[in-house]
Protein backbone atom coordinates (compact mmCIF):
# COMPACT_ATOMS: atom_id res chain seq x y z
CA UNK A 1 0.00 0.00 0.00
CA UNK A 2 1.84 3.01 -0.92
CA UNK A 3 1.40 6.04 1.57
CA UNK A 4 -0.93 8.90 1.17
CA UNK A 5 0.78 12.32 -0.62
CA UNK A 6 -0.85 15.70 -0.44
CA UNK A 7 -2.92 16.60 -3.04
CA UNK A 8 -0.74 19.89 -3.85
CA UNK A 9 3.13 19.03 -3.35
CA UNK A 10 5.27 22.63 -3.91
CA UNK A 11 8.31 20.08 -4.21
CA UNK A 12 5.64 18.35 -7.23
CA UNK A 13 5.22 21.95 -9.04
CA UNK A 14 8.78 22.93 -8.78
CA UNK A 15 9.71 19.90 -10.45
CA UNK A 16 7.04 20.48 -13.04
CA UNK A 17 8.24 23.18 -14.09
CA UNK A 18 11.71 22.64 -13.94
CA UNK A 19 10.52 19.92 -16.12
CA UNK A 20 8.67 22.19 -18.60
CA UNK A 21 11.87 24.53 -18.50
CA UNK A 22 13.87 21.62 -19.42
CA UNK A 23 11.74 20.98 -22.49
CA UNK A 24 12.10 23.93 -24.08
CA UNK A 25 15.28 25.14 -23.05
CA UNK A 26 16.98 25.36 -26.49
CA UNK A 27 13.78 27.74 -27.45
CA UNK A 28 14.21 30.06 -24.41
CA UNK A 29 17.82 30.51 -24.87
CA UNK A 30 16.70 31.76 -27.91
CA UNK A 31 13.68 34.00 -26.38
CA UNK A 32 16.91 34.92 -23.63
CA UNK A 33 19.05 36.18 -25.56
CA UNK A 34 16.89 38.03 -27.89
CA UNK A 35 15.79 40.09 -24.55
CA UNK A 36 19.22 40.68 -23.88
CA UNK A 37 20.27 42.13 -26.98
CA UNK A 38 16.73 44.29 -26.93
CA UNK A 39 17.92 45.99 -23.76
CA UNK A 40 21.36 46.23 -25.07
CA UNK A 41 19.99 47.60 -27.89
CA UNK A 42 17.87 50.04 -25.99
CA UNK A 43 21.28 51.29 -24.00
CA UNK A 44 23.18 51.89 -26.65
CA UNK A 45 21.20 54.82 -28.18
CA UNK A 46 20.65 56.18 -23.77
CA UNK A 47 17.09 55.35 -23.96
CA UNK A 48 17.12 52.35 -22.48
CA UNK A 49 13.97 51.57 -20.07
CA UNK A 50 13.66 55.38 -19.63
CA UNK A 51 11.88 55.51 -22.47
CA UNK A 52 12.43 51.97 -25.09
CA UNK A 53 10.54 49.77 -23.81
CA UNK A 54 7.18 51.22 -23.50
CA UNK A 55 6.49 53.74 -26.16
CA UNK A 56 4.69 52.28 -29.16
CA UNK A 57 5.95 55.39 -30.94
CA UNK A 58 9.82 52.77 -30.52
CA UNK A 59 9.35 48.96 -32.29
CA UNK A 60 11.46 47.77 -29.28
CA UNK A 61 8.26 48.19 -27.17
CA UNK A 62 6.18 46.56 -29.71
CA UNK A 63 9.14 44.04 -29.86
CA UNK A 64 9.10 43.53 -25.77
CA UNK A 65 5.60 42.56 -25.97
CA UNK A 66 6.19 40.08 -28.54
CA UNK A 67 8.71 38.99 -26.73
CA UNK A 68 6.91 38.44 -23.90
CA UNK A 69 4.22 36.76 -25.77
CA UNK A 70 6.71 34.05 -27.75
CA UNK A 71 7.65 32.95 -24.04
CA UNK A 72 3.62 32.23 -22.68
CA UNK A 73 3.43 30.60 -26.21
CA UNK A 74 6.24 27.67 -25.81
CA UNK A 75 3.90 26.42 -23.04
CA UNK A 76 0.80 27.05 -25.54
CA UNK A 77 3.41 25.12 -28.20
CA UNK A 78 4.36 22.23 -25.87
CA UNK A 79 0.75 21.22 -25.31
CA UNK A 80 -0.38 21.34 -28.97
CA UNK A 81 1.93 18.20 -29.64
CA UNK A 82 -0.31 14.96 -29.20
CA UNK A 83 2.61 13.15 -28.02
CA UNK A 84 4.43 15.90 -25.66
CA UNK A 85 0.30 16.47 -24.23
CA UNK A 86 -0.04 12.99 -23.44
CA UNK A 87 3.91 12.35 -21.83
CA UNK A 88 2.74 15.58 -19.41
CA UNK A 89 -0.97 14.68 -18.39
CA UNK A 90 0.95 11.19 -17.80
CA UNK A 91 3.50 12.44 -15.02
CA UNK A 92 2.70 11.52 -12.07
CA UNK A 93 1.15 14.99 -10.54
CA UNK A 94 -2.23 15.97 -10.14
CA UNK A 95 -3.70 18.34 -12.15
CA UNK A 96 -3.86 20.91 -10.07
CA UNK A 97 -0.26 20.64 -9.78
CA UNK A 98 0.36 20.83 -13.22
CA UNK A 99 -2.08 24.22 -13.50
CA UNK A 100 0.08 26.01 -10.86
CA UNK A 101 3.54 24.79 -12.66
CA UNK A 102 2.20 26.01 -15.72
CA UNK A 103 1.55 29.65 -14.06
CA UNK A 104 4.55 29.60 -12.01
CA UNK A 105 6.95 28.62 -15.15
CA UNK A 106 5.77 30.54 -18.21
CA UNK A 107 3.25 33.14 -16.60
CA UNK A 108 5.89 34.17 -13.89
CA UNK A 109 9.45 33.02 -14.26
CA UNK A 110 9.85 33.55 -17.79
CA UNK A 111 8.73 36.85 -18.68
CA UNK A 112 10.77 38.16 -15.34
CA UNK A 113 13.72 36.50 -16.38
CA UNK A 114 13.28 38.11 -19.53
CA UNK A 115 13.01 41.27 -17.84
CA UNK A 116 16.20 40.77 -16.11
CA UNK A 117 18.08 40.39 -19.19
CA UNK A 118 16.51 43.21 -20.77
CA UNK A 119 18.23 45.58 -17.70
CA UNK A 120 20.89 43.51 -17.88
CA UNK A 121 21.72 44.15 -21.46
CA UNK A 122 20.83 47.68 -20.89
CA UNK A 123 23.36 47.94 -18.16
CA UNK A 124 26.36 46.54 -20.18
CA UNK A 125 25.46 48.85 -22.97
CA UNK A 126 26.49 51.58 -20.69
CA UNK A 127 23.31 53.07 -19.61
CA UNK A 128 23.89 54.16 -16.20
CA UNK A 129 20.37 55.98 -15.43
CA UNK A 130 18.93 52.78 -13.58
CA UNK A 131 22.16 52.63 -11.29
CA UNK A 132 21.98 57.30 -10.84
CA UNK A 133 18.34 56.75 -9.74
CA UNK A 134 18.46 54.00 -7.05
CA UNK A 135 18.51 56.05 -4.09
CA UNK A 136 15.28 57.82 -4.72
CA UNK A 137 11.96 55.69 -6.34
CA UNK A 138 9.91 58.19 -7.00
CA UNK A 139 7.44 58.44 -9.89
CA UNK A 140 10.30 60.00 -12.39
CA UNK A 141 12.51 56.70 -11.10
CA UNK A 142 13.43 54.54 -13.94
CA UNK A 143 13.17 51.93 -11.41
CA UNK A 144 9.62 52.38 -10.94
CA UNK A 145 9.05 52.43 -14.73
CA UNK A 146 11.21 49.28 -15.25
CA UNK A 147 9.53 47.60 -12.50
CA UNK A 148 6.18 48.67 -13.96
CA UNK A 149 7.11 48.02 -17.65
CA UNK A 150 8.18 44.21 -16.74
CA UNK A 151 5.10 43.82 -15.02
CA UNK A 152 2.82 43.97 -18.61
CA UNK A 153 4.93 41.02 -19.16
CA UNK A 154 2.69 39.11 -16.83
CA UNK A 155 -0.85 40.06 -17.90
CA UNK A 156 0.77 39.36 -21.55
CA UNK A 157 2.18 36.02 -20.60
CA UNK A 158 -0.86 34.90 -18.46
CA UNK A 159 -3.86 34.63 -21.39
CA UNK A 160 -1.49 33.56 -23.87
CA UNK A 161 -0.13 30.89 -21.83
CA UNK A 162 -3.75 30.13 -20.25
CA UNK A 163 -5.27 29.69 -24.41
CA UNK A 164 -2.77 26.57 -24.24
CA UNK A 165 -5.64 25.13 -22.31
CA UNK A 166 -8.59 27.09 -23.47
CA UNK A 167 -7.61 26.08 -27.41
CA UNK A 168 -5.82 23.13 -26.67
CA UNK A 169 -6.62 21.02 -30.20
CA UNK A 170 -6.97 24.17 -32.00
CA UNK A 171 -3.87 25.27 -32.71
CA UNK A 172 -5.34 28.27 -35.70
CA UNK A 173 -7.69 30.05 -33.22
CA UNK A 174 -4.71 29.76 -29.96
CA UNK A 175 -2.58 31.20 -33.07
CA UNK A 176 -4.36 34.40 -33.61
CA UNK A 177 -5.37 34.97 -30.33
CA UNK A 178 -1.46 34.61 -28.83
CA UNK A 179 0.06 36.48 -31.60
CA UNK A 180 -2.14 39.29 -32.81
CA UNK A 181 -5.21 40.10 -29.84
CA UNK A 182 -3.01 39.68 -26.29
CA UNK A 183 0.43 41.31 -27.48
CA UNK A 184 -1.73 44.18 -28.56
CA UNK A 185 -3.50 44.04 -25.59
CA UNK A 186 -0.33 44.24 -23.78
CA UNK A 187 0.82 47.11 -25.65
CA UNK A 188 -2.27 48.93 -24.94
CA UNK A 189 -1.86 48.05 -21.18
CA UNK A 190 1.50 49.60 -21.12
CA UNK A 191 0.36 52.61 -23.00
CA UNK A 192 -2.36 53.14 -20.83
CA UNK A 193 0.18 52.97 -17.96
CA UNK A 194 2.62 55.28 -19.15
CA UNK A 195 -0.03 57.83 -20.70
CA UNK A 196 1.73 58.21 -23.68
CA UNK A 197 1.46 58.31 -26.46
CA UNK A 198 -1.84 59.85 -26.87
CA UNK A 199 -3.88 56.83 -27.01
CA UNK A 200 -6.55 59.04 -28.64
CA UNK A 201 -4.27 59.98 -31.82
CA UNK A 202 -3.41 56.25 -31.85
CA UNK A 203 -6.95 55.81 -32.81
CA UNK A 204 -6.70 58.16 -35.70
CA UNK A 205 -3.62 56.48 -36.66
CA UNK A 206 -5.22 54.81 -40.11
CA UNK A 207 -1.84 53.10 -39.84
CA UNK A 208 -3.46 51.07 -36.59
CA UNK A 209 -7.57 50.60 -38.38
CA UNK A 210 -6.49 46.86 -39.04
CA UNK A 211 -6.47 46.15 -34.95
CA UNK A 212 -9.42 49.03 -35.03
CA UNK A 213 -11.14 45.36 -33.10
CA UNK A 214 -8.70 45.31 -30.43
CA UNK A 215 -8.76 48.70 -29.46
CA UNK A 216 -12.50 48.50 -29.19
CA UNK A 217 -11.72 45.65 -26.67
CA UNK A 218 -9.72 47.98 -24.48
CA UNK A 219 -12.03 51.08 -24.79
CA UNK A 220 -12.14 51.18 -20.94
CA UNK A 221 -8.21 51.25 -21.32
CA UNK A 222 -8.22 53.73 -24.20
CA UNK A 223 -10.58 56.34 -22.27
CA UNK A 224 -8.60 56.22 -19.14
CA UNK A 225 -5.61 56.80 -21.13
CA UNK A 226 -6.69 59.24 -23.00
CA UNK A 227 -7.57 61.42 -19.89
CA UNK A 228 -4.49 60.90 -18.12
CA UNK A 229 -2.51 62.13 -21.13
CA UNK A 230 0.90 63.46 -20.26
CA UNK A 231 0.71 62.86 -16.99
CA UNK A 232 3.44 60.54 -14.78
CA UNK A 233 2.12 57.04 -13.87
CA UNK A 234 1.37 57.86 -10.14
CA UNK A 235 -0.74 60.68 -11.12
CA UNK A 236 -2.94 58.22 -12.91
CA UNK A 237 -3.77 56.17 -9.93
CA UNK A 238 -5.65 59.15 -8.51
CA UNK A 239 -7.92 59.09 -11.80
CA UNK A 240 -11.00 56.73 -11.25
CA UNK A 241 -10.79 55.64 -14.44
CA UNK A 242 -7.34 54.93 -14.64
CA UNK A 243 -7.70 52.75 -11.66
CA UNK A 244 -10.65 50.66 -13.01
CA UNK A 245 -8.54 50.32 -16.60
CA UNK A 246 -5.51 49.08 -14.27
CA UNK A 247 -8.03 46.99 -12.35
CA UNK A 248 -9.60 45.74 -15.66
CA UNK A 249 -5.44 45.31 -17.19
CA UNK A 250 -3.79 44.11 -14.35
CA UNK A 251 -5.97 41.81 -12.20
CA UNK A 252 -9.70 41.00 -14.30
CA UNK A 253 -7.41 39.88 -17.80
CA UNK A 254 -5.09 37.31 -15.70
CA UNK A 255 -7.97 36.37 -13.43
CA UNK A 256 -10.48 35.63 -16.39
CA UNK A 257 -7.54 34.06 -18.03
CA UNK A 258 -6.63 31.69 -14.99
CA UNK A 259 -10.20 30.83 -14.61
CA UNK A 260 -10.52 29.85 -18.16
CA UNK A 261 -7.36 27.92 -18.53
CA UNK A 262 -8.32 25.86 -14.84
CA UNK A 263 -11.41 24.96 -16.85
CA UNK A 264 -9.55 24.13 -20.19
CA UNK A 265 -6.85 21.95 -18.19
CA UNK A 266 -9.99 19.93 -16.66
CA UNK A 267 -11.42 19.24 -20.20
CA UNK A 268 -8.02 18.16 -21.35
CA UNK A 269 -8.18 16.04 -18.78
CA UNK A 270 -10.93 14.82 -19.43
CA UNK A 271 -10.81 14.18 -23.40
CA UNK A 272 -8.12 12.41 -21.71
CA UNK A 273 -10.01 10.26 -19.52
CA UNK B 1 -3.78 -5.70 -10.88
CA UNK B 2 -5.10 -4.58 -13.64
CA UNK B 3 -9.29 -4.99 -14.33
CA UNK B 4 -11.08 -3.40 -17.30
CA UNK B 5 -14.70 -4.29 -17.48
CA UNK B 6 -16.57 -3.54 -20.96
CA UNK B 7 -14.15 -0.76 -21.74
CA UNK B 8 -15.28 1.15 -25.07
CA UNK B 9 -13.45 3.93 -26.54
CA UNK B 10 -14.44 5.74 -29.64
CA UNK B 11 -11.92 8.15 -31.56
CA UNK B 12 -14.88 10.64 -33.11
CA UNK B 13 -17.28 8.07 -34.50
CA UNK B 14 -14.85 5.56 -34.74
CA UNK B 15 -15.07 2.93 -32.40
CA UNK B 16 -10.89 1.59 -30.96
CA UNK B 17 -12.09 -0.19 -28.78
CA UNK B 18 -16.05 -1.85 -28.10
CA UNK B 19 -16.45 -3.91 -24.44
CA UNK B 20 -13.48 -4.89 -23.82
CA UNK B 21 -13.16 -6.84 -20.56
CA UNK B 22 -9.74 -8.28 -19.24
CA UNK B 23 -8.31 -8.93 -16.02
CA UNK B 24 -3.91 -8.95 -15.29
CA UNK B 25 -2.36 -10.36 -13.03
CA UNK B 26 0.79 -8.93 -11.05
CA UNK B 27 3.33 -11.11 -11.27
CA UNK B 28 2.89 -11.88 -15.07
CA UNK B 29 3.62 -10.58 -19.01
CA UNK B 30 0.90 -10.30 -20.82
CA UNK B 31 0.50 -9.71 -24.43
CA UNK B 32 -2.10 -7.66 -26.19
CA UNK B 33 -1.51 -8.78 -29.58
CA UNK B 34 -3.64 -8.22 -33.10
CA UNK B 35 -3.58 -6.32 -36.73
CA UNK B 36 -3.00 -2.64 -36.92
CA UNK B 37 -5.65 -1.35 -35.96
CA UNK B 38 -6.78 -3.99 -33.82
CA UNK B 39 -6.78 -1.42 -30.93
CA UNK B 40 -3.29 -2.82 -28.59
CA UNK B 41 -2.47 0.81 -27.96
CA UNK B 42 -6.04 1.87 -26.91
CA UNK B 43 -6.03 -0.65 -24.55
CA UNK B 44 -2.52 0.30 -23.32
CA UNK B 45 -4.07 3.90 -23.34
CA UNK B 46 -7.16 3.33 -21.12
CA UNK B 47 -4.83 1.40 -18.72
CA UNK B 48 -2.70 4.40 -18.42
CA UNK B 49 -5.55 6.68 -18.27
CA UNK B 50 -4.92 8.32 -21.53
CA UNK B 51 -7.85 7.83 -22.99
CA UNK B 52 -11.36 8.96 -22.83
CA UNK B 53 -13.63 5.43 -22.09
CA UNK B 54 -17.41 5.96 -23.68
CA UNK B 55 -18.06 3.06 -21.36
CA UNK B 56 -16.90 0.80 -19.27
CA UNK B 57 -14.81 0.79 -16.20
CA UNK B 58 -10.55 0.12 -15.24
CA UNK B 59 -8.79 -0.30 -12.13
CA UNK B 60 -4.96 -0.16 -11.14
CA UNK B 61 -4.77 -2.16 -7.79
CA UNK B 62 -7.69 -0.66 -7.19
CA UNK B 63 -7.46 2.99 -8.17
CA UNK B 64 -8.84 4.54 -11.42
CA UNK B 65 -6.05 6.03 -13.69
CA UNK B 66 -8.74 8.26 -15.30
CA UNK B 67 -9.23 10.46 -12.41
CA UNK B 68 -5.04 10.82 -13.32
CA UNK B 69 -3.90 11.28 -9.45
CA UNK B 70 -0.69 11.45 -8.42
CA UNK B 71 -0.87 8.01 -6.60
CA UNK B 72 -2.03 6.10 -9.07
CA UNK B 73 0.11 7.36 -11.97
CA UNK B 74 3.07 6.80 -10.35
CA UNK B 75 2.36 3.09 -10.12
CA UNK B 76 2.06 3.47 -13.74
CA UNK B 77 5.10 3.58 -16.40
CA UNK B 78 3.57 3.46 -20.10
CA UNK B 79 6.61 3.71 -22.65
CA UNK B 80 4.52 4.61 -26.08
CA UNK B 81 5.48 3.75 -29.18
CA UNK B 82 6.74 7.54 -30.51
CA UNK B 83 9.71 8.49 -28.31
CA UNK B 84 10.74 12.13 -27.04
CA UNK B 85 13.44 13.57 -27.95
CA UNK B 86 14.55 14.47 -24.49
CA UNK B 87 15.42 10.97 -24.32
CA UNK B 88 18.54 11.84 -26.16
CA UNK B 89 19.58 12.53 -22.58
CA UNK B 90 18.92 9.88 -20.12
CA UNK B 91 20.99 11.30 -17.14
CA UNK B 92 18.75 14.67 -17.73
CA UNK B 93 15.12 12.50 -18.61
CA UNK B 94 15.65 10.70 -14.76
CA UNK B 95 16.46 13.96 -13.28
CA UNK B 96 13.52 15.93 -14.28
CA UNK B 97 11.17 12.34 -13.77
CA UNK B 98 12.64 10.86 -10.94
CA UNK B 99 10.63 13.17 -8.35
CA UNK B 100 7.70 12.65 -9.71
CA UNK B 101 8.29 8.64 -8.51
CA UNK B 102 8.57 7.94 -4.91
CA UNK B 103 9.98 4.48 -5.39
CA UNK B 104 12.54 5.60 -8.31
CA UNK B 105 15.76 3.39 -8.07
CA UNK B 106 18.73 5.06 -9.68
CA UNK B 107 20.92 2.10 -9.34
CA UNK B 108 18.58 0.06 -11.14
CA UNK B 109 18.47 2.68 -13.96
CA UNK B 110 22.11 3.02 -14.38
CA UNK B 111 22.03 -0.92 -14.56
CA UNK B 112 19.75 -1.18 -16.62
CA UNK B 113 20.83 1.26 -19.31
CA UNK B 114 24.58 -0.94 -19.03
CA UNK B 115 22.57 -4.10 -20.04
CA UNK B 116 21.48 -1.91 -23.29
CA UNK B 117 24.55 -1.05 -23.71
CA UNK B 118 24.41 2.78 -23.22
CA UNK B 119 27.44 3.99 -21.09
CA UNK B 120 26.89 7.01 -18.49
CA UNK B 121 27.04 10.00 -19.34
CA UNK B 122 26.42 9.75 -23.11
CA UNK B 123 24.22 12.29 -24.24
CA UNK B 124 22.71 13.28 -27.85
CA UNK B 125 21.56 16.37 -28.05
CA UNK B 126 17.82 17.02 -30.37
CA UNK B 127 18.30 20.39 -31.37
CA UNK B 128 15.28 21.62 -32.63
CA UNK B 129 13.51 24.83 -32.79
CA UNK B 130 10.34 24.52 -34.78
CA UNK B 131 6.61 23.60 -33.26
CA UNK B 132 5.15 20.45 -34.61
CA UNK B 133 7.99 17.83 -34.16
CA UNK B 134 9.83 19.22 -36.74
CA UNK B 135 13.81 19.45 -35.86
CA UNK B 136 17.18 19.87 -37.11
CA UNK B 137 18.55 16.78 -36.96
CA UNK B 138 21.57 16.38 -34.97
CA UNK B 139 25.08 15.05 -35.85
CA UNK B 140 25.36 11.17 -33.92
CA UNK B 141 21.34 11.74 -32.30
CA UNK B 142 20.33 8.50 -30.88
CA UNK B 143 18.48 5.99 -32.90
CA UNK B 144 14.47 5.25 -32.43
CA UNK B 145 15.82 1.84 -30.90
CA UNK B 146 18.09 3.35 -28.54
CA UNK B 147 15.38 5.95 -27.36
CA UNK B 148 13.33 3.10 -26.40
CA UNK B 149 15.74 1.86 -24.63
CA UNK B 150 16.23 4.71 -22.28
CA UNK B 151 12.85 4.90 -22.47
CA UNK B 152 12.37 1.15 -20.99
CA UNK B 153 14.92 1.75 -18.48
CA UNK B 154 13.29 4.23 -16.73
CA UNK B 155 9.79 2.56 -16.80
CA UNK B 156 12.03 -0.37 -15.37
CA UNK B 157 14.03 1.65 -12.33
CA UNK B 158 10.71 3.64 -11.51
CA UNK B 159 8.86 1.68 -9.10
CA UNK B 160 5.85 1.73 -10.79
CA UNK B 161 3.94 -1.87 -10.52
CA UNK B 162 2.40 -1.38 -13.41
CA UNK B 163 4.59 -1.61 -16.67
CA UNK B 164 2.68 -0.46 -19.89
CA UNK B 165 4.72 -1.42 -23.60
CA UNK B 166 3.73 -0.18 -26.82
CA UNK B 167 5.77 -2.23 -28.94
CA UNK B 168 8.80 -2.26 -26.70
CA UNK B 169 10.74 -4.12 -28.88
CA UNK B 170 10.73 -1.67 -32.14
CA UNK B 171 13.95 -0.66 -33.21
CA UNK B 172 15.95 -2.78 -30.85
CA UNK B 173 18.92 -4.97 -32.64
CA UNK B 174 18.67 -8.93 -31.35
CA UNK B 175 21.13 -8.83 -28.72
CA UNK B 176 18.81 -5.38 -27.11
CA UNK B 177 15.53 -7.46 -27.62
CA UNK B 178 17.06 -11.05 -25.54
CA UNK B 179 18.15 -7.99 -23.19
CA UNK B 180 14.37 -6.63 -22.38
CA UNK B 181 13.06 -10.38 -22.85
CA UNK B 182 15.17 -10.99 -19.46
CA UNK B 183 14.37 -7.83 -18.13
CA UNK B 184 11.07 -8.45 -18.25
CA UNK B 185 11.21 -11.45 -16.96
CA UNK B 186 12.63 -9.90 -13.60
CA UNK B 187 10.08 -7.36 -13.25
CA UNK B 188 7.34 -9.86 -13.41
CA UNK B 189 9.28 -12.14 -10.70
CA UNK B 190 9.22 -8.96 -8.73
CA UNK B 191 5.41 -9.13 -9.26
CA UNK B 192 4.56 -5.86 -11.80
CA UNK B 193 2.08 -6.35 -14.17
CA UNK B 194 4.18 -6.41 -17.31
CA UNK B 195 1.15 -5.49 -20.78
CA UNK B 196 3.36 -5.42 -23.80
CA UNK B 197 1.73 -5.04 -26.88
CA UNK B 198 4.01 -6.51 -30.02
CA UNK B 199 3.96 -7.73 -33.37
CA UNK B 200 7.11 -9.94 -32.29
CA UNK B 201 4.97 -13.10 -31.58
CA UNK B 202 7.75 -15.94 -32.40
CA UNK B 203 10.04 -13.92 -29.97
CA UNK B 204 7.32 -14.17 -27.11
CA UNK B 205 6.47 -18.04 -27.22
CA UNK B 206 7.89 -18.71 -23.98
CA UNK B 207 8.34 -15.02 -21.90
CA UNK B 208 4.31 -14.61 -22.12
CA UNK B 209 1.86 -15.80 -19.29
CA UNK B 210 -1.40 -14.81 -21.20
CA UNK B 211 -2.30 -13.76 -24.77
CA UNK B 212 -5.40 -10.83 -25.49
CA UNK B 213 -5.84 -10.76 -29.49
CA UNK B 214 -7.69 -7.46 -30.07
CA UNK B 215 -9.26 -7.94 -34.05
CA UNK B 216 -11.02 -4.47 -34.82
CA UNK B 217 -11.38 -3.24 -31.40
CA UNK B 218 -13.21 -6.57 -29.86
CA UNK B 219 -11.80 -9.34 -28.46
CA UNK B 220 -10.96 -12.42 -30.31
CA UNK B 221 -9.07 -14.38 -27.77
CA UNK B 222 -8.12 -14.12 -24.50
CA UNK B 223 -5.94 -17.46 -23.08
CA UNK B 224 -3.30 -18.42 -20.59
CA UNK B 225 -0.24 -19.25 -22.52
CA UNK B 226 0.10 -22.69 -20.79
CA UNK B 227 -3.59 -23.64 -21.30
CA UNK B 228 -3.19 -23.17 -24.79
CA UNK B 229 0.03 -25.66 -24.84
CA UNK B 230 -2.26 -27.75 -23.24
CA UNK B 231 -5.01 -27.53 -25.91
CA UNK B 232 -3.31 -26.48 -29.13
CA UNK B 233 -0.44 -27.42 -31.31
CA UNK B 234 0.91 -27.19 -34.74
CA UNK B 235 1.22 -30.35 -36.86
CA UNK B 236 3.21 -29.93 -40.08
CA UNK B 237 1.55 -32.53 -43.10
CA UNK B 238 2.52 -32.99 -46.51
CA UNK B 239 -0.91 -32.90 -47.23
CA UNK B 240 -4.18 -30.52 -46.79
CA UNK B 241 -6.31 -34.02 -44.90
CA UNK B 242 -6.12 -35.48 -41.66
CA UNK B 243 -8.58 -34.26 -38.51
CA UNK B 244 -10.41 -31.03 -38.85
CA UNK B 245 -7.49 -27.86 -38.64
CA UNK B 246 -8.32 -24.72 -36.25
CA UNK B 247 -6.33 -22.76 -38.96
CA UNK B 248 -3.85 -24.23 -41.64
CA UNK B 249 -1.63 -22.33 -43.53
CA UNK B 250 0.65 -24.01 -47.19
CA UNK B 251 3.98 -23.94 -47.22
CA UNK B 252 6.82 -24.96 -49.09
CA UNK B 253 7.02 -28.18 -47.34
CA UNK B 254 2.82 -29.23 -47.48
CA UNK B 255 0.67 -27.40 -44.54
CA UNK B 256 0.83 -26.44 -41.24
CA UNK B 257 -2.48 -26.66 -38.97
CA UNK B 258 -3.45 -26.01 -35.73
CA UNK B 259 -5.24 -28.88 -34.24
CA UNK B 260 -6.56 -29.35 -30.63
CA UNK B 261 -4.81 -31.65 -28.33
CA UNK B 262 -1.55 -30.81 -26.01
CA UNK B 263 1.80 -30.13 -28.03
CA UNK B 264 5.82 -29.84 -26.71
CA UNK B 265 5.43 -25.83 -27.54
CA UNK B 266 3.50 -23.17 -28.19
CA UNK B 267 3.47 -21.87 -32.27
CA UNK B 268 1.89 -18.12 -30.25
CA UNK B 269 1.71 -16.82 -34.80
CA UNK B 270 -0.55 -19.91 -35.46
CA UNK B 271 -2.67 -19.53 -32.57
CA UNK B 272 -2.51 -15.64 -33.54
CA UNK B 273 -4.23 -16.67 -36.95
CA UNK B 274 -6.22 -19.02 -35.78
CA UNK B 275 -8.19 -16.62 -33.03
CA UNK B 276 -8.52 -13.98 -36.24
CA UNK B 277 -9.41 -16.34 -38.88
CA UNK B 278 -11.50 -19.28 -36.42
CA UNK B 279 -11.89 -17.66 -33.29
CA UNK B 280 -14.97 -19.44 -32.45
CA UNK B 281 -13.65 -22.88 -32.79
CA UNK B 282 -10.28 -22.14 -31.08
CA UNK B 283 -12.42 -20.85 -28.16
CA UNK B 284 -14.82 -23.81 -28.33
CA UNK B 285 -11.45 -26.45 -27.55
CA UNK B 286 -9.79 -23.40 -25.13
CA UNK B 287 -12.76 -23.79 -22.86
CA UNK B 288 -13.11 -27.66 -22.70
CA UNK B 289 -9.20 -27.25 -21.89
CA UNK B 290 -10.26 -24.97 -19.24
CA UNK B 291 -8.14 -22.33 -21.18
CA UNK B 292 -10.54 -19.52 -22.11
CA UNK B 293 -10.76 -16.80 -19.52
Amino acid sequence: MMAARPAVSARRVLALSATGLAAARFRLAVLMAAAACLGALAGADGSAIEAGFWYLSDPRGVLTVILYAASAALGVVSLAEDRARAEWLALPASPAEKFLSTVLCWCLIVPAALFSLQVAGSLLAGEDSLRASLPGAGPDSPILRAVLSASWGIPVAVPICMSGFVFRKNPVPAAVFCLLALPMAGTLICAALAGSPSLRELRLDPSWNPLDWSLLLWMPVLEASARTQGERIAMAFHEWKSLSALVVSWLALPALSLGLGWIGLRRMEADHA
Amino acid sequence: MVVMDGVSVNYGHEPALGGVSASFEPGGIHGILGPNGGGKSTMLKVAAGLVRRASGSVLNFGLDPGLRSAESLADIAFVPDGVPPELGDPEGYARHRAPFRPAWDPVRYRATLDAFGIPAGERVRSRGFLPGGLRVPARGSRSHGGMKKVALAFALACGARILLLDEPDAGLDAASRRTLRSLLSEAAAEGKVVLLATHHLREYDSLLDTVTILDGGRLALRAGTAALSRSVHVERRASGGGSAPLWSRRTAMGHETLVAGPGDSLDLEAVYDAALENPEALAAVLSQNGGHR
